[in-house]
């Protein structure tokens, strides 16, 4: 048989690319994927872009090799080195009952290997998976701008997020998630350092002079940006918005919470509406926003290279404000999780809180009538809790 | 028997994927050092469940694998017919790249290996299925005007059915560092798939009720719209399983059919390894090679109802007609 002809080869070439690519060939998860269009909204250049990969790899190494930088003792009170390693990595078992690569195995498909939230599933998804990598998570019983607590992350493992495509993990051993949950922070840490350090390049670094984390510049990263990012993670726990005990309830206490409900000061209405019935985008009911994970890619006037990113990244979806009656709440409808919604919004969305943003000061409305609206809520979707 | 052992191994294969359970014996072709059959019961039986079904799916598939083994030696001691000796040499073949696939799948950790194993599998269920519609008896009265060439499209439709369990093997198996565009890729293929393979399998069961073909290809062909309709439920129900209701679903029409089958706010998340997510996943990827295997004896059997020369072949080199029917295979 005669050996095929250039033209023919190049065909058999292309054909075979076309397959592997197809396939998902090629696409390998031995390195994160740098934060591309934080990058060129900073306006970056390849080399800085890649000075900070390289101060990344040495802080937190690979998703093969999980590493812990050495200057951040308190990252030990989060997160325990074997544990990465065991949630690190391809799925693989080398004794009986002990799985490697946990977080591939139920993580990864939908939050990605690098906890972007872009994992290949995560178009279909509605809502899309949560990126990690802002620190920033919906469903937790802190205040807006602390990090969830590990019982938060432990919570939304063990019971998933009703509504969405985040299932319960249940079935894993404790052992298992509490592994996951340490890998999720690991990731959100990574996440917020990459951040930072986007923004120390960006604004304080002469223009095109690339990352060297190294002598009085390394320490002061490590003091000033770094450190707080993982104090406020281990402290969480400190931040919890606690509920009054609960009162009784009668009529006047739901009417109460209807009129904040409907009023200008509480201003529920506006988005959810009258009836509870929710906003929907083609009603233009409500001001048309986005959450703080799409607003940085709705941008006024992009570079060629951001709305390349952009026109290559998820679908930009703006957030709804929910339908309050008869449908599921993902982060929960006990009075508890209510509360809390109530009292601090939801992290990263529009949701705004009424309550104080730190214990003890004062909100727009007091922790009584925040009480009284979560109450009315519950008289109007009477329902129990999937949780 | 061969056909009937291997549609549960089709099953184990297929929650294997589902819940991700391959690596966990780490070596191959042994089972943590020891040997395949003498691996100790206990620990299989009483172990975790992910080394229960991969254990389990190697010694289910060894199993298959000698019954391929005796099919061959019974073809060859018992039967002359040339096509028949290659068939069975060709399952053996089959059944042999299918074990190293496996095996190599789980040696390398390499998740397109398993793709590659994913999609022989049903590709040697329907080899099987072959083998059992050409040796079934067939005493039935060939329909009049029946002389004509035989038909090409049913074993167009089988391949047609084939592409898209290939399609749907590639979107269970896309790595976890794929793009969302690469799985999108995959799901749109296997969306589109699923529409060319209902019309076919209506227009095939339409042809059959509605021309004199006979009654095997009737009834077959019946068959397959009816576990087609059973295959497209469990795919609509296995994306709700998995990634709960696409944005456009959660408002509209289709929020609302949702509130009224399944009650207003009950979309509760699902459980990750759960029975429901399990064996509806699993089900939807076995319910497609059961409908490959029909697909398959269904272009044997029109193929058989409308050549007279094959008919002719067929009966012509058998050493005993009733041993054929109640072969091995």
């Amino acid at each position: 048989m005669p050996p095929p002809r250039p033209r023919r080869r190049h065909r058999l070439a292309a054909l075979l690319c076309a397959a592997a690519g197809a396939t998902g060939c090629g696409e390998r998860a031995d390195s994160f994927q740098p934060n591309g269009l934080l990058r060129a909204t900073g306006g970056l250049t390849d080399e800085q872009s890649s000075s900070i990969d390289a101060a990344l790899a040495e802080l937190f190494g690979s998703p093969d090799e999980p590493r812990l930088p050495p200057e951040l003792p308190r990252m030990a009170e989060l997160c325990d080195l074997a544990a990465l390693q065991q949630a690190a990595g391809p799925v693989a078992s080398h004794e009986v009952g002990v799985t490697q690569g946990l977080y591939r195995r139920h993580c990864a498909r939908c939050h990605g290997v690098t906890g972007d939230g872009r994992g290949p599933t995560a178009r279909y998804q509605s809502p899309y998976p949560r990126d990690f990598r802002r620190g920033v998570f919906k469903w937790k019983s802190t205040y807006r701008d602390a990090p969830p607590t590990v019982a938060d992350l432990d919570r939304v493992l063990e019971h998933g997020v009703p509504g969405t495509a985040m299932p319960s993990f249940r079935l894993l051993s404790e052992e298992e998630r509490e592994i996951l949950q340490q890998y999720v922070i690991y990731l959100a840490i990574r996440g917020q350092t990459e951040r930072a350090l986007v923004s120390l390049v960006a604004d304080e670094l002469p223009a095109g002079e690339p990352l060297r984390l190294e002598g009085d510049l390394r320490d002061e990263v490590m003091s000033e940006s770094l450190a707080p990012i993982v104090a406020a993670w281990v402290d969480a726990e400190s931040d919890v918005v606690s509920p009054p005990d609960s009162s009784e309830v009668d009529d006047r206490l739901i009417a109460r919470g209807r009129d904040l409900y409907h009023s200008e000061k509480a201003g529920c209405f506006k988005c959810h509406g009258a009836a509870g019935q929710g906003g929907a985008v083609a009603g233009k009911d409500y001001e048309i926003d986005y959450d703080r994970w799409t607003r940085e890619r709705v941008v006024a006037r992009p570079s060629d290279a951001v709305a390349h990113l952009v026109r290559q990244d998820l679908p930009i979806r703006p957030s709804r404000p929910r339908q309050l009656i008869g449908a599921t709440p993902h982060g929960g409808d006990a009075t508890a999780d209510l509360y809390r919604r109530v009292h601090q919004g939801i992290a990263g969305t529009t949701m705004p809180a009424v309550g104080g943003a730190y214990p003890g000061q004062p909100g727009s409305l007091t922790d009584e009538e925040v009480q009284s609206v979560v109450v009315y809520l519950q008289s109007i979707n009477p329902k129990e809790s999937p949780l | 028997m061969l056909c009937c052992a291997t549609y549960p191994l089709i099953w184990i294969g297929g929650l294997i994927t589902t819940t991700d359970a391959g690596m966990a014996v780490p070596d191959w072709p042994g089972t943590y050092g020891y040997n395949l059959w003498l691996y100790p019961w206990s620990t299989w039986f009483f172990g975790p469940w992910d080394l229960f079904v991969e254990h389990g799916h190697r010694l289910f598939a060894s199993g298959v694998g000698l019954l391929t083994i005796g099919l061959v030696v019974v073809v060859f001691r018992c039967d002359r017919r040339a096509w028949l000796r290659w068939l069975a040499l060709a399952a053996l073949a089959l059944v042999i790249w299918q074990g190293v696939l496996g095996g190599l799948r789980v040696v390398l950790n390499e998740r397109l290996l398993g793709f590659a194993h994913g999609s022989t599998g049903p590709l040697f269920f329907a080899l099987t299925a072959v083998i059992v519609a050409l040796t079934a008896r067939n005493d039935e009265p060939r329909p009049s005007g029946s002389d004509q060439a035989a038909p090409l499209w049913p074993w167009l439709l089988a391949g047609l059915i084939y592409l898209q369990i290939i399609a749907g093997a590639a979107l269970r198996h896309v790595p976890e560092a794929s793009s969302f565009n690469t799985f999108a890729l995959h799901v749109q293929a296997h969306l589109w798939g699923a529409l060319l393979v209902t019309l076919s399998v209506v227009a095939a069961a339409i042809v059959a009720w509605r021309w004199p073909v006979g009654r095997s290809p009737r009834v077959l062909a019946s068959l397959m719209a009816a576990v087609l309709a059973v295959q497209v439920s469990l795919g609509v129900a296995t994306w709700v399983a998995k990634y709960r209701l696409p944005a456009f679903a959660q408002t509209g029409v289709a929020a609302d059919a949702w509130d009224a089958i399944a009650g207003a706010g009950t979309m509760a998340p699902s459980t990750a390894g759960g029975w429901t997510e399990t064996y509806v996943v699993t089900g939807h990827s076995a319910t497609g090679s059961l409908l490959l295997a029909l697909a398959a004896a269904h272009a044997v059997v029109a193929r058989r109802r409308t050549s007279t020369a094959s008919n002719t072949e067929l009966s012509s080199h058998r050493d005993e007609p009733s041993a054929a029917s109640a072969g091995p295979a």
